[in-house]
Order: C-alpha cells, then sequence, then structure tokens
C-alpha cells in the first residue's frame, strides 16, 4: 500500500484537523474488482478482462506536484533528464528547471512530460502507472454509474471534449465533478500515461511519422475493432501507442496507481 | 512477483555489488542516447549477470523474444543466424547478438541455455538473457519493442531487430523477417568495418 500521505496521517492523528487538508482529494480511491469488457480484449475470444482490486489518484498529477519531485530528485529536472528518458520538450512550459512561472499554474495537470518520467514519479511515491485496463475500467464509469458506456451521453461527453480546439488554457485539475469511483478528470482535461503504453497494439507502426502531438491514427486501426462505439476510447489507445516511452506532448499527463496492501503482484 | 525473479535478483544484486565499483564509470562515460544508458542487470543463459552498459564495444545486434514462442522467436534467431550468413566469417566474429527474454519468470537461465542449445548458437557472441520482471516494459520501451503478455501466458509483439553501435546507440533496426532485409545487413558489415 502507498505510504500514507502526510495530509492523510495528519488527518488520521486528529481528524478534527480534517478541514485543514482536503482528505477527499488527497488519498487515493478505491477501486474494487471487476470485469472490463475493453476495447482492447487480449484474445479475439475473450470476453472480459479481470480487473482486481486497487488505488487511483482521484486527480491528474499537478505542477506543484511534480516540481515538489524534481526538487527531490536531481536526475528529473529538466535539463538534467537523458534524451534517452525525455525528449527535448520535457516540461518546456515551465519558467525553468525549478520554477513553474506564468505557463504552468501550480493545481494545473502536468503535462510534457514523458513515460519514464511518469513512471519515476510513481514509483517515488510507493506507486506506479495503472495499465490500460485499469484506466479504461474507472474511465468507463460516469458520475452515478461505474460502466456508464452504454449510455449515448457519456460517449457524446467525450466526442465533444475531442472536438474542442486547443489552444485554450487547461482548466485546474479536479474541476469537474467526480464519477462514480470518486475519481475526476478521467476524460475532459488531459490524456494520460499508462504503465503499458507499448502494449496497445491497435494502430500502425508509424512512430517515424511527425510529432507526438499529431495524433497518429489511422482509419484502417479503428476499421479493425468490433465494437464502434468505443471508438471515443479506442482514440486514446491509438495516442498512446503511438508514442515512445521518451515523447512528451502539450496534452499528455499522467496519474499514479497502487496497489492494495496483500496482493501479491 | 514471485519468488524466482526475487532471488535471481538479489542474487545478481549481490554480485554486481561487488563488479560495481569496476564498472561504475561506464554509464556515465556514454552518449545521452545511449541505450545502454539504461543500466539494468542481465542474467545470461550461463547464469552470469551483467549490466546492459556493459555491453559496449559492439555492434551489437538486440531482439526481444521469449523461449516458448511458437512461430515468431524462432524466426527472429533465424533472420540473424540469417543476417550473419552473409557477413565475412572474421566480421562475423565480432558481432555481438544480444536476445532479451520478454518472459523472464518462465525463461531461466537453464531456459534460455536450452534455446541456445537448440539454434546451436555461438555462446560466446550470442547471449540470451533476462532482466528483472519489472525491467522488461522500460527496455521494451527504449527499444521501441511493442508487446503484451495474453492470458495463455504468451505474448503479442512486435519484431524488429536493432543495431547497436559500441555505444549503443541504435544504427539500422530491421523488421523484416525470414529473409534478411539487405539495408540491414549492410549496416551490419559497415559497422563491423568501423571496428
Amino acid at each position: 500500500m502507498k505510504p500514507m500521505h502526510a495530509c492523510a496521517k495528519l488527518v488520521l492523528a486528529a481528524t478534527i484537523l480534517a478541514p485543514a487538508c482536503s482528505l477527499a482529494g488527497d488519498t487515493p480511491a478505491r477501486i474494487e474488482a471487476g470485469s472490463l469488457k475493453s476495447v482492447l480484449p487480449l484474445t479475439e475470444d475473450a470476453e472480459a478482462v479481470a480487473i482486481g482490486e486497487f488505488l487511483l489518484d482521484r486527480r491528474s498529477v499537478t505542477n506543484r506536484e511534480f516540481l515538489a519531485f524534481v526538487v527531490r530528485s536531481p536526475d528529473w529536472r529538466r535539463a538534467a533528464a537523458l534524451p534517452l528518458f525525455a525528449d527535448q520538450n520535457y516540461l518546456a512550459h515551465w519558467e525553468d528547471a525549478l520554477t513553474l512561472g506564468d505557463a504552468a499554474l501550480p493545481e494545473q495537470p502536468v503535462i510534457n512530460v514523458s513515460w519514464f518520467a511518469a513512471r519515476a514519479y510513481c514509483e517515488a511515491d510507493g506507486g506506479r502507472l495503472p495499465t490500460w485496463h485499469e484506466w479504461e475500467y474507472v474511465a468507463a464509469a460516469d458520475e452515478t454509474e461505474t460502466d456508464a458506456r452504454a449510455k449515448p451521453a457519456w460517449r457524446q461527453r467525450i466526442l465533444a471534449w475531442y472536438s474542442e480546439t486547443g489552444g485554450k488554457a487547461l482548466p485546474e485539475v479536479g474541476g469537474r465533478s467526480a464519477n462514480a469511483w470518486g475519481v475526476h478528470d478521467m476524460h475532459g482535461l488531459i490524456w494520460e500515461w499508462v504503465d503499458d503504453f507499448n502494449a496497445l497494439l491497435v494502430s500502425g507502426d508509424n512512430r517515424e511519422q511527425g510529432g507526438a502531438d499529431k495524433m497518429q491514427f489511422c482509419g484502417a486501426g479503428a476499421a479493425t475493432m468490433e465494437e464502434k462505439e468505443n471508438y471515443a476510447v479506442l482514440m486514446r489507445t491509438a495516442l498512446l501507442s503511438s508514442l515512445r516511452g521518451s515523447d512528451t506532448t502539450r496534452n499528455l499527463g499522467f496519474r499514479c496507481a497502487y496497489d492494495v496492501k496483500g496482493e501479491g503482484t | 512477483m514471485n519468488g524466482l525473479s526475487r532471488s535471481f535478483v538479489a542474487g545478481v544484486v549481490a554480485m554486481l555489488g561487488l563488479l560495481g565499483a569496476l564498472q561504475k564509470t561506464n554509464a556515465s562515460d556514454l552518449p545521452d542516447d545511449s541505450y545502454f544508458q539504461l543500466d539494468i542487470l542481465l542474467e545470461t543463459q550461463a547464469g552470469e549477470g551483467l549490466r546492459l552498459s556493459e555491453m559496449q564495444g559492439g555492434p551489437l545486434i538486440v531482439a526481444m523474444f521469449y523461449a516458448s514462442c511458437p512461430h515468431v522467436c524462432p524466426m527472429t534467431v533465424s533472420t540473424i543466424r540469417a543476417i550473419e550468413s552473409q557477413l565475412p566469417s572474421e566480421a562475423r566474429e565480432r558481432l555481438q547478438v544480444l536476445m532479451i527474454t520478454f518472459d523472464p519468470e518462465r525463461d531461466t537461465p537453464a531456459a534460455l541455455a536450452d534455446l541456445a542449445e537448440r539454434h546451436r548458437v555461438n555462446n560466446d557472441r550470442w547471449r540470451f538473457v533476462r532482466t528483472a520482471a519489472a525491467e522488461v516494459r522500460p527496455v521494451a520501451a527504449v527499444l521501441g519493442i511493442k508487446y503484451r503478455q495474453l492470458p495463455d501466458g504468451g505474448f503479442n509483439h512486435s519484431s524488429p531487430i536493432l543495431l547497436l553501435d559500441g555505444e549503443g546507440r541504435e544504427i539500422s533496426r530491421s523488421e523484416k523477417l525470414g529473409m534478411p532485409d539487405p539495408v540491414f545487413v549492410q549496416a551490419v558489415a559497415t559497422a563491423l568495418q568501423g571496428k
């Protein structure tokens, strides 16, 4: 289990102090075990993927949180991170290695982070990146149901977000209401790394084309998918599978997951 | 995970603790874009531990596989052997090959040695290795290889063959299995000449 958050510790030590911290936002959400009919089944005939119980950050990791990490971890500062692990746009929106500046508000989700950097952050926090299936499982929820994917409104909302034009400032994390798991912003804010981003074999192997900001999604990939209603979520897998672990983009951040204590893996 | 991987890691870590003093300078002297910057521990078919950065000096062919793989992985091995066969023998003797498994749990040194035996490779130049389970995905990420484990224990994976220079930088990559890609063979020959 995750080493307890300082805030949570304080709250547990003296529950009357709870208002001093936003407990709901700071302790990860407990995600119950279940099964998921994934847009990416493991095999053609697999009915569902089993999901074990785990914990997931309620919000995407913020600039403020990531800054605290690089203060502690000099290897992950902007100029110090090796190009093998983070490309030249790594944290490019920050003023300098240890200053957020005007273009990076503390409570905005951190973006321009590579998979290697995101992974290092989560590991330093006693966690890990969620797997794709874990991410998809939690992202299937709306405010009232843990699997709202059959609702046209769920899909429509995601597609409407995709169609928003870029260039607007990113909202702060947690600005939208939590889903049924108590988790915010699985859709509508940024795209997020998953641990097995390089397991998603939907799109062609087209790493060579263009920058990672350009979504490398081809119709052929989509056509192989059985559930066209899942298009909205498949767009994610297409983006992630087109990336390398060192890539960073202006709309890609992450959140961490944590194993539940006693789970063998 | 499992006891197997843990004991492997513990053993290798203990051994490399001793080697560490000798090898320490290696990773920091490498170019920033060297794949050897991912300085992980490997365990060979001979049960020996080595760091990825110890593969310096190359050129080096790298690919990923798993031993129980029915079709593609044997083809990767045979494709690399076919590439080798197109090199002059004195150049071939200087080529190193590193085969990294997707399946460290089942691909023990004994299983890797069996595989090397089955393919009749030169054990001095060919290393079949496993990493700690947690390192498989970072290695694949650095090499630009995609994979996922299937419920039956097998893996879906892309199968590029990579050529690295002596400092761990990628010179060439071939997705072609079966008949060797002539462009790739030429790149290997050129890299060996430059040695």
